[in-house]
This record gives C-alpha cells, structure tokens and sequence, in this order.
C-alpha cells in the first residue's frame, strides 16, 4: 500500500478522534462516551485486512498514542489486539448482519473505554457508562460503516 | 459443516506489538518516558487551535468591517480583555501583598529569606474539556511569551483564588494542573484542620482523609485556606468551602471541599513565580 493510502486511513482516524475530543465533553454528563477514532480503525481492518497487519496498527496506534493518548502504547495494544482479533475472523464477519457487526464493533469499543477508563480513570470507572456507551456506539457503528465506504470507496 | 474458512493469521509479530506497546505503557505511566515529545506534539497542536482561531477571528472581523461594525467589536473585546485582567491583577496584587507581608515577617528572623516575587498574566490557550469532565486528569494551557520565563510547579491564579500550579513548559504553552486533577495535592488547613487535600477528579472539589478524633470540630462552611505547607503557595489564601464530611469506615472522615474558582469561567490567568 502506497504512502499516500496510509496517510487518508490514518487522517480518518485522526478524524474520529478530534470529533471524539469535541462530542464527549457534551455526552459526559449523560453517561455516555463515543469512539469514533476506535471504530473508524475497526473499520479499516475489517474492510481492508489484507493491508492492514499488525505493523500498521502498532504504528497507527503511536502516532495516536503521542497526539490524543494519554501515555504511549495504549492505543498501540488495542490497534494491535483488534487487528489480529478482526484478521482471525475476518471471513466469518463477512456473513454477519449489521446488527451482528454494530453488536461486535460496538462491544470492542466499549471493551476498549472500560480499559481506558481502568488504566488512566480508575476514581471515574461507571458501568452505567459503559452500558449506554454500548447502545450508543452500536447505533452509530451503521453510520460510521456507510460513511468509511463511501469515504473509501472514494478515496482508496 | 465448518462455519468459518480457516485465515491464516500469525500470531507471533501481533504477540510481539502487544509486549512492545505494554513495555512502552509501563514506562511511560510509571517514569513519563515519552511525556517530553506528547508535550511538544500538544503544544503544536494547541499552536495549529490558536492560529487557526486567529483565522477565523480575522475572518469575523471583516465581515464585520463590511458592516460597519468593526471598531464597536473591537472596543468592546478590548475593553471585556481589559476588566478581565484588572481583575486577575487585583487578585494578584493582594496574594503578592500577602506575600511580601509573610516575608517581611520572616525577614526580622532571616533576612536573606527574603526574595523578590513576581506575578505575570497569562491568557489561557487551550483547556483540556473531555478530561475535565469526564476523567481524573484536569490540565489547562497558557500561552507564554517568549520574554518571560516560568518555573515549573509556580502557583496558578484566576481573578478570586489559587486554581492549579504549573506542570511543564513546551514551545511556550504551559501546561498547568489543576486542584481538582487526581494526582495533585495541595497543603490546606482551616480554623481546626491541616491536612493534604487531593483532587477527586471531579470539577471544583479536592477531598482530605482525617481520622475522626481530628475533624470532629470542622462545619460544613468551614473556609478552607492554603497552608503554605507545601513550599509553593502562598498561606492564608481561601480556596474554598467544606461541602461535605462524609463518614468512610469506622475511624475516618472524607472531607469534601469546593473550590472557589470555576477554571471554565476564565480567561485569563496569573502565575506567581520568584524572580
């Protein structure tokens, strides 16, 4: 994959996580939490695996880690675990439903605000959060999915 | 009938990602290994905010020169800048007085004590919000000068107390922590308690541990003062109000305090630092 691909993947998910850094200061108060930046990689790996390996995750995930993290090799590890997650089953996804999808991508991201919120925010740790978090985010995992295909559809 | 068809996906380089970035989080939680190139990389970031606000600010100024309005706005922003910091001065002034009283007092012991103070206003450039409100970490940033030189751990004032103290310096942002951040810890005391307030993690309230023997004397309304203990405030500052004792076990009190300051309110801050 060209340097110029990289870069589009990598200024999506950029993307997600400056809109996350503007949406949750509003969502907080009601308990909830989007991961826009989390999902727009999920989506990556799950439309392109074959370009997408455990290198690219780990570099994705530091260049995350030095703009948005708050320490570095935390989003590394999630980028890592959910590339290969999303590699083992990559063909079994390809026969799941959107529901199914929002289901599982929604659940990772929720797994992936649990663990950050358990490393950096153990005093602010909610389940009710990560409940609605869960409903939240597997509602907006459809858009997320129709925007990145036509986003890549365009673009790569 | 298999449901899946088999992928091969080698588990050894994605094993060997994981290990790296857990030793690379180790360090960096523990020691703050990386923390010098995440503040240049905030920093520039922050920079890229202010330059692009000077844009659009710019932008709004000429729509408004179309209209005829310029001069109104412009009056009005100068003006609104300047009662903003008046009125961080004035608090500034009379910490500086405070100050100065506690070490001409000190000076009749030990005159070489004496050192001069100084306080400068700085105008904030970027307030982490997400974590404020939701998380334990509470930082703001200020943009410096190129002239001026800040210390590090330097206390932070608004216009009518103490909110934080400076962390670190990076291409002239300076990150400041706030009182309410989880890891900050600020010497108090009131007519009948000394103890170490730290941060909760929520907006606008620190908390001190106390045994129950100690704080059976302390109110709710209880006016909470920096002790001076801790070497960088000043004493006898008021920072704000006992809200809440709530009693935590058999033998201890958790003393909830509210801060005076609303960090969001302001924008324009003061640092005092020694010369």
């Amino acid at each position: 994959m060209t340097l110029k691909k990289h870069f589009i993947i990598l200024f999506s998910i950029f993307l997600g996580f400056t809109l996350d850094n503007l949406i949750t200061p509003f969502t907080n108060p009601y308990f909830i939490e989007l991961s826009l930046g989390f999902m727009i990689f999920s989506y990556w790996v799950f439309a392109i695996p074959e370009k997408l390996h455990s290198f690219e995750a780990l570099i994705y995930g530091a260049f995350i880690d030095l703009f948005f993290g708050e320490a570095v090799g935390f989003h590394m590890i999630f980028f890592t675990l959910t590339s290969y997650i999303t590699h083992v089953y990559v063909f079994r996804f390809r026969i799941f439903s959107y529901f199914q999808l929002a289901i599982f991508f929604s659940g990772a991201t929720t797994f992936f605000i649990a663990s950050k919120y358990l490393i950096f925010f153990p005093a602010n740790y909610s389940y009710l959060l990560l409940i609605l978090s869960f409903i939240v985010n597997s509602i907006i995992w459809i858009g997320v999915y129709f925007v990145m295909r036509s986003y890549r559809r365009k673009f790569l | 009938m298999a449901r899946t068809t088999p992928t091969y996906t080698p588990i050894g380089k994605y094993a060997a990602g994981v290990i790296l970035s857990g030793l690379l989080l180790f360090s960096d939680i523990n020691y703050g290994t990386f923390s010098p190139i995440r503040g240049l990389l905030k920093s520039s970031v922050i920079y890229s905010k202010l330059a692009a606000g000077k844009l659009v600010e710019r932008a709004q100024v000429s729509i408004a020169l179309f209209q005829n309005n310029k001069n109104l706005i412009l009056i009005n922003d100068q003006l609104r800048e300047r009662i903003l910091k008046m009125e961080a001065s004035l608090f500034l002034d009379r910490q500086l007085r405070a100050v100065d009283n506690n070490l001409v007092n000190l000076s009749n012991h030990l005159n070489d004590l004496k050192g001069g103070y100084t306080a400068q206003i700085f105008e904030i450039a970027d307030f982490d919000l997400k974590n404020y409100q939701c998380c334990s970490f509470h930082n703001l940033y200020l943009k410096k000068p190129e002239e001026i030189t800040v210390n590090k751990h330097s206390p932070v004032a608004s216009d009518k107390a103490f909110v934080g103290q400076t962390l670190r310096v990076d291409l002239d942002i300076i990150k400041v922590i706030l009182f309410s951040d989880i890891n900050h810890v600020l010497p108090v005391k009131s007519k009948d308690l000394y103890c170490n307030a730290r941060g909760t993690g929520e907006p606008l309230f620190i908390s001190c541990r106390m045994e129950l023997n100690n704080s059976r004397y302390i109110q709710l309304g209880d006016i909470i003062y920096t002790s001076g203990l801790g070497g960088i405030f000043p004493k006898d500052s008021p920072i704000g109000v006992i809200s809440s004792i709530k009693n935590i076990g058999s033998s201890e009190n958790e003393i909830l305090i509210k801060l005076d300051s609303n960090p969001l309110d302001q924008t324009f801050f003061g640092i005092i630092s020694k010369q």
